[in-house]
């Protein structure tokens, strides 16, 4: 007998296949709900001005709806507004002897059509009237509002930072004081994480006013949410040997924390720290159109008056910062995870 | 003999069992005389683990009463034994020196441990204990995840001996070593040991190696002690019961087991 003898005969044997019926049942039933939906949220709507958008591109076409939508604001928006002129009775504080930096003084005349009081004919009455000019002031009103963007983002991603340690130790499963504690923190840092930043500056610009305070809370608030979460799990996640070696010579809570267990989450706690700056910056130039200062407070304002010169200055600020942000942000990174 | 002597370490009673309901520990009662070089021999699952881990505190005990130098075991206590892990036990990203001092931080002013800022004289300790564990100056100021796997087990030996023990536990010590490298840490722990008069409970499950370091061995099988004596009354039928190897296994086979 030999032992290489071959088999004739295939055991039974049913192996897994990749998908079944099942699969494709599901499938079939997801595509269904997915046409449904797609009514219900005009795609097909989408799809009709999206190709006929496409034909006047293309120039088979006279025009489309998204065409003349897209032409009315962009018309408004370019050249996009650079200086600032301001008739000089508005200008609080005026003194002609200290003109801010780089301004002059213009004077024109406007010829305005009114009643004649004594006559009661219109005539025509040439006024002089005198502006503030500043050639690049709007620029440098813009790039004001972006820097006080930003700070709201650093302070609310620092407050945020500060305050998230403490919760981060209070909500990881392995260190928390009593398994109630850990309820509670886990649950406070999932209910600050529920609520979108816009609609918590929604309610804090009613608590406090418009400006940048209700922005910081709002960030601060969602920020919390975040990394309250993830450094938690982070610490839940790090590598127990050195924490028993810590445990084993008699440390306490405190110094097997600083000892063995932040310098292992620490690469972590800078990369999720910087993703939230980041992610602040872009949320802070956001929830300004509710009120919550800096430049989105500005964008909301102009917008609403059709000022789409001023809108096209801040939307390319806005735009210019994030991209410069991102270059820094990914050196940084580099440099030190 | 000895017996007016308080023991280093002293088990009486001791009742251990986990939560998947296996007894791992029951009754045990062990006495180690201060100055010796004790090794536990066993398989895995022999319990040798779990009686360093309750030594040193790592885990609870259900019943039983451990005694150092004649006084209860407490945190404060656990000050006067070192430990040297099977994993290390490292903080990887400390350099080696900062690893080492981290030995003393449960009995230094919390500001100390947050600023990781020891005083002048730990600092000197360190720096003269890595020294003496065969590490130079480079190696110190080296985070460990950059040293060598007997590299990390000198920086190990260094943070246990750093707080004075009068016991320093191992537990399998050299498992992730290489023999020379093996060889060169058992060696360190023993001579160290002496030097300073501490004694060690040290598991092992290499039998070549317990033969060439211990004063005494004590063989572990299902959590009792089957064998308890000097080295040269380790015979060939001891450790075949101790690793539970067929009696037809043999002989050179039970050298390496």
């Amino acid at each position: 007998m030999s032992i290489m003898t071959t088999r004739t005969s295939v055991p039974d044997w049913r192996l897994r296949q990749p998908f079944g019926w099942k699969s494709v049942v599901g499938l079939l039933a997801i595509l269904f709900v997915a046409c449904l939906s797609a009514e219900r949220v005009q795609l097909d709507r989408m799809a009709i001005e999206i190709g006929s958008f496409s034909l006047e591109l293309a120039g088979l076409s006279e025009g489309s709806q998204i065409g003349r939508g897209v032409e009315s604001v962009t018309r408004d928006m370019f050249p996009i507004a650079i200086s600032e002129k301001r008739p000089l009775d508005l200008v609080e504080d005026f003194d002609a002897n200290a003109l801010p930096f780089w301004a002059r003084i213009e004077t024109e005349y406007v010829e305005t059509t009114t009643l004649d009081p004594d006559t009661l004919q219109m005539g025509i009455i040439t006024e002089e009237q005198r502006f503030l000019v500043q050639p690049i002031g709007y620029l440098v009103f813009v790039l004001g509002k972006m820097l006080e963007t930003i700070e709201i983002a650093i302070w609310a991603s620092l407050i945020a930072i500060i305050f998230s340690l403490p919760l981060a130790w209070l909500g990881s499963s392995n260190y928390s004081p009593h398994p109630l504690v850990y309820a509670c923190a886990r649950g406070f840092v999932s209910f600050l994480r529920s609520i979108p930043e816009l609609i918590s500056a929604l309610f804090l610009v009613l608590a406090f006013g418009f400006g940048p305070i209700a922005g910081i809370l709002a960030l601060t608030f969602h920020s919390i949410g975040f990394l309250g979460k993830f450094y938690a799990e982070d610490v839940e996640a790090a590598n127990v040997s050195p924490q028993n070696a810590m445990k084993a010579a008699g440390a306490g809570t405190f110094t097997i924390l600083r000892i063995a267990v932040l310098p292992q989450v620490l690469p972590s706690y800078i990369g999720l720290s910087l993703y939230i700056l980041d992610r602040n910056i872009r949320m802070a130039t956001v929830i300004g159109l509710v009120g919550a200062g800096g430049i989105g407070q500005e964008l909301k304002g102009r917008f609403d008056m059709f000022q789409y010169d001023r809108v096209g200055t801040i939307l390319l600020v806005i735009f210019l910062t994030v991209v410069a942000l991102d270059i820094i942000s990914a050196r940084f990174r580099k440099r030190l995870v | 003999m000895t017996e007016q002597v308080t023991p280093a370490l002293a088990l009486s009673g001791v009742f251990k069992s986990y939560e998947t309901g296996t007894n791992v520990l029951s009754n045990f009662n062990l006495a180690i005389q201060p100055g010796s070089f004790c090794v536990l021999l066993g398989a895995s699952g022999s319990g040798k683990s779990t009686l360093l881990k309750c030594i040193a505190g790592l885990t609870p005990l259900d019943a039983g009463d451990i005694r150092l130098h004649g006084t209860p075991l407490s945190r404060k206590r656990l000050q006067d034994m070192g430990m040297v892990h099977q994993d290390f036990g490292l903080s990887d990203r400390l350099t080696a020196a900062q690893n080492v001092m981290s030995g003393t931080a449960p009995s230094v002013s919390w500001w100390r441990v947050a600023l990781q800022l020891y005083s002048r004289t730990t600092q000197q300790k360190a720096c003269a204990l890595l020294e003496r564990v065969g590490l130079t100056e480079a190696h110190a100021n080296r985070t460990t995840d950059k040293l060598s796997g007997g590299q990390k087990q000198r920086v190990g030996i260094a943070r246990a001996l750093i707080s004075d023990p009068r016991l320093i536990l191992a537990d399998e010590p050299v498992a992730s070593l290489d023999p020379r490298s093996s060889a060169e840490v058992m060696s360190l722990l023993k001579n160290a040991a002496n030097e300073r008069g501490a004694s060690v409970l040290c598991s092992l499950h290499q039998i070549d190696l317990a033969r060439a370091y211990a004063d005494r061995i004590i063989g572990l099988k299902h959590g009792h002690i089957v064998f308890d004596g000097p080295p040269d009354a380790l015979t060939h039928d001891t450790i075949r019961s101790i690793f539970n190897i067929e009696a037809s296994a043999p002989e050179r086979q039970l050298e390496i087991a």
